[in-house]
């Protein structure tokens, strides 16, 4: 099995280092043929560029004249640009010097002359190639075309509607900031600036997709991030020869270190200050455009553990969170498994008073326990998964008839046992307590279920054997999966099972960061020289 | 070109080996059938013995830093008499794995899964052991920290709680035994689970710092020993004579666990912990021998010699001994004189040819 597998994987991977090949050498015949440039001539310039946009309905194409005789034109898609703006800040003070004729105008016009003196724009540019100006077009920007002119000016006047900054829906806190990354990537990239006050912060964005042209950026601090990484991620980027990018998920698939893994090597959040803790602790940030998840590498299992809240709350408390997460990742996964194989191969591990109520339970059930659990979790899933999709107030018709309804009759008929019920809602509640370890934990959990259905504690013992090699198997960008305990790094064992003490927390838990060391010295809270205490008895 | 380019640190080195070693307190149950309640004064002096074998191991490694057991009997015996020893090597290697996979397979079937296939626990096991395998020596040493923690900690806890099944007085009489009995004990307890470190001169090479071998071994078999003398002492004191009934003591002594109704039958814990020494045991020397074919074969890598490996040793094993009894039988007086050839003579003699010939010489003579 492994090795046909792995097999398969070179031919795969072979077949698609051809295919990359045939591409990079056709698009660059494509680009030297294509090359355009603006003539000079209003009419025709806009007929290229009218040509190559079409008949788009949303297309705008404003010829006007100003300085009484200069034929001028400004191209726009509508909806994209805010008009207010546009007609202020351009249409305004070059109608406006038409009427002026004081003498304080030169005699001849030309585009530098409006660049640097008529326009009240803040982001302007000069462009000549028409592949250039089209896509600025249909980003949003604003083409200003002169007659007699090689150049346009692209003038940046965005203005869209957007979603507000809203508290993210997937992870809410009960301490913590409540502003979540929105759709608009620059919005994101301000939030990220927000909590991170240093030039070093980086922001560099590629342009992604034939069709879709999405911007995604790489963030990250300079000096504390290994340019290896950036570089890395830069060269996986760019290896990316697809005509879509709708959601940073479609990244995540093509830039994983293992994609045939069921455990996500990636990282993604709708934080801003849980992206800013990871860039700070010498991660990297690929935002994508369109989307509030922003994606972090790299990513290390025990990170799936971590909420930003444990870093918010004292020490202790969030130790304990921390650990029941990691109970709860157990529970989830082995719950089912576990009992079946009790019930079935290990009876004799049961204390006697359970077993006889669970024998009493299981009593005229039909089925063997692990096809009792197999049904019970595919119903489960099955719920989730309805419950998700459909609109807020169906969604709980179908939990009420799936939980109360079919489940309770289900045990009253004696077709599952009560305690079977229990165990798979153990495992459901459990599964929710480790969001980003949810998909991986239910492939887990079904597998481990066939096995401990067929050899008991050893096939579960197996099972997990065979995960944890895995896991151990695993990289993300070059990082190991299982950082602080395989292989050990005693100073991150501080931030893993348990959180201690932020101040002691002193240094950066990948190996791979340039500045290892967060903090010099002890940060111990103490008195300072005067003793503030007020003497007792006074 | 080189077959493995993984490299380990040595702290990792120090985990890996005390996860292998782990192993001894399951086959120390060869032991209390001869010693009896004197098998703790054995542990103890076959630990001292046992540094000074490693001292041999770890000098031989340092002398030859770089070498892997295959390339040191190159440079030590010459190519032609230096391959007909790692041929021998190979083999004994592969006698271990098929007799530690039996070890394992019979106490499965005869203690947890009565009607269970004998084959079923040995394939699996081989199967995730030829997975580990694959993924190279990082990969294994990885493992070996959580396991050798899992494993510390079950034998700790379960030795813990059959604190009040304890009797100081069936240590009595001390040192009964005849010392013929008890060179015998030593003897197999040197050779079968202390001194098959031997294995780790494959892996030796691969650390990241070759000079310094001599703490993470003699750490790693410290704290194995006494991780055996807690089991042994914990044994004798709950068992006593009883010991020599059953062809496994903690099995059965921790059977007898019953805290307040609620934990009781902690002995599925031992089968674990079994499974998780017994697997690192067959990884190293499955390690040691696919890396050691690729070495004598010169292939490019040793992956595709898993596989055929793994299935010999299963068929192997699975017609290895009639019963559990006839492998306890051969531990106690076939496999000491085998292995004493292995562990002892051969790196004695490697070491005092290296002493003379005073290697290694320049470079390049021999590469």
């Amino acid at each position: 099995m492994i090795m046909i597998s792995s097999i398969l994987k070179k031919v795969r991977f072979q077949k698609m280092m051809k295919q990359s090949e045939k591409q990079d050498s056709k698009n660059g015949k494509e680009d030297e043929q294509t090359e355009n440039v603006i003539k000079g001539n209003l009419e025709e310039d806009i007929g290229t560029l009218r040509s190559i946009l079409g008949d788009s309905s949303d297309l705008i194409i404003r010829k006007f004249i100003f300085g009484k005789h200069i034929e001028a034109a400004i191209i726009y898609i509508d909806g994209l640009i805010d008009k207010t703006l546009v007609n202020e800040n351009i249409m305004k003070p070059l109608m406006y010097i038409n009427n002026l004729e004081s003498g304080e105008l030169p005699k001849s016009i030309d585009i530098d002359y409006v660049k640097s003196e008529l326009l009240f724009v803040g982001s302007i540019d000069g462009k000549n190639s028409i592949n250039e100006i089209v896509f600025k077009i249909v980003s949003g920007d604003t083409i200003f075309l002169m007659d007699g002119e090689k150049e346009a000016l692209v003038i940046s006047l965005l203005g869209w509607k957007t979603r507000g900054i809203e508290e993210p829906k997937t992870e809410s806190v009960v301490r913590g900031p409540r502003e979540g990354f929105t759709e608009t990537m620059r919005f994101n990239t301000a939030m990220l600036r927000r909590k991170i006050k240093n030039p070093d912060l980086r922001f560099e964005t590629l342009t992604i997709g034939e069709r879709t042209k999405t911007d995604v950026c790489i963030a990250y601090i300079k000096g504390l991030t290994d340019p290896k990484l950036i570089e890395e991620i830069r060269q996986r980027l760019m290896r990316i020869k697809t005509d879509a990018i709708l959601e940073s998920g479609y990244i995540e698939q093509y830039i994983e270190d293992s994609p045939f893994s069921i455990f996500p090597t990636i990282a993604n959040s709708e934080k801003p200050d849980k992206v800013a803790a990871k860039m700070l602790e010498g991660r990297a940030a690929i935002l994508v455009d369109g989307t509030p998840f922003v994606l972090t590498v790299p990513m290390l299992f025990i990170e799936s553990f971590q909420s930003s809240e444990d870093y918010y709350s004292r020490p202790y408390f969030s130790s304990m969170i921390r650990i029941l997460r990691v109970i709860a990742f157990f529970l989830s996964i082995l719950a089912p498994a576990a009992y079946v194989a009790l019930s079935t191969f290990h009876q004799e591990l049961i204390p006697t008073p359970l077993l006889l109520s669970m024998a009493a339970a299981h009593e005229g059930v039909p089925f063997p326990s692990a096809v009792e659990a197999g049904v019970m979790l595919v119903f489960f899933e099955i719920l989730r998964e309805a419950g998700v999709r459909l609109p807020r107030p169906i969604g709980q018709a179908v939990s009420i008839v799936g939980a109360l309804v079919i489940g309770e009759s289900a045990v009253s008929a004696g077709i599952i046992g009560a305690p079977m019920v229990i165990v798979v809602a153990i495992t459901a509640v459990s599964s929710f307590a480790v969001p980003p370890q949810t998909d991986s934990g239910a492939i887990i959990r079904f597998v481990l279920l066939i096995l401990a259905g067929f050899m008991g504690g050893f096939g579960i013992a197996i099972g997990l054997f065979a995960l944890f090699i895995h896991m151990a198997k695993l990289r993300s960008f070059g990082t190991p999966y299982l950082l602080p305990l395989a292989p050990l790094d005693k100073s991150g064992l501080k931030d893993t099972l348990v959180r201690t003490s932020i101040w002691s927390l002193r240094k950066r838990p990948l190996g791979m960061s340039l500045d290892d060391i967060r903090q010099e010295g002890s940060l111990k809270p103490s008195l300072s020289k005067d003793d503030v205490n007020v003497p007792e008895g006074n | 070109m080189k077959l493995e380019k993984g490299v380990i640190s040595n702290t990792q080195l120090m985990y890996f080996m005390l996860c292998f070693l782990q192993c001894m307190v399951m086959t120390v149950n060869f032991n209390y059938s001869i010693t009896e309640h004197d098998t703790w004064i054995a542990v103890l002096v076959a630990y001292a013995i046992t540094i000074l074998i490693v001292l041999v191991y770890t000098q031989i490694s340092q002398r030859l830093s770089g070498k892997n057991l295959v390339q040191i009997n190159d440079v030590v015996f010459g190519p032609y008499l230096g391959k007909v020893i790692s041929v021998l090597y190979i083999w004994f290697f592969l006698q271990l794995i098929i007799n530690y996979s039996y070890f394992f397979n019979s106490f499965w079937v005869n203690f947890i899964m009565p009607e269970t296939p004998h084959s079923v626990f040995i394939i699996l096991l081989f199967l995730i052991s030829m997975m580990a395998v694959r993924s190279g020596i990082e990969v294994i040493a990885r493992c070996s920290f959580i396991f050798s923690i899992i494993v510390a900690a079950m034998i700790v806890g379960v030795n813990a709680l059959k604190i009040k099944d304890m009797d100081i007085s069936n240590f009595m009489p001390i040192l009964s035994t005849s010392p013929k009995d008890f060179i015998q004990s030593v003897h197999v307890m040197l050779t079968i689970p202390f001194c098959d470190m031997v294995a780790f001169l494959m892996i030796f090479p691969y650390t990241s710092d070759n000079k310094k071998l001599r703490k993470p071994a003699l750490i790693a078999l410290t704290m194995s020993t006494l991780l055996l003398l807690v089991v042994v002492l914990g044994n004798i004191a709950v068992a006593g004579l009883r010991l020599t009934n059953s062809t496994s003591a903690s099995f059965a002594a921790t059977r007898e666990i019953d805290i307040a109704n609620v934990l009781t039958r902690l002995d599925v814990l031992i089968a674990i912990s079994l499974l998780i020494t017994v697997f690192m045991k067959i990884t190293v020397f499955f390690y040691a021998i696919v890396l050691g074919i690729a070495q004598i074969l010169k292939l490019r890598s040793y992956q595709p010699i898993v596989a055929p490996v793994g299935a010999l040793a299963v068929a192997v094993t699975l017609n290895l001994y009639p019963s559990a009894m006839e492998q306890a039988y051969a531990a106690r007086f076939v496999w000491p004189f085998n292995g004493t050839i292995f562990e002892f003579f051969l790196p004695i003699i490697t070491l005092i040819i290296i002493a003379i010939r005073k290697l290694p010489k320049k470079r390049g003579i021999y590469e």
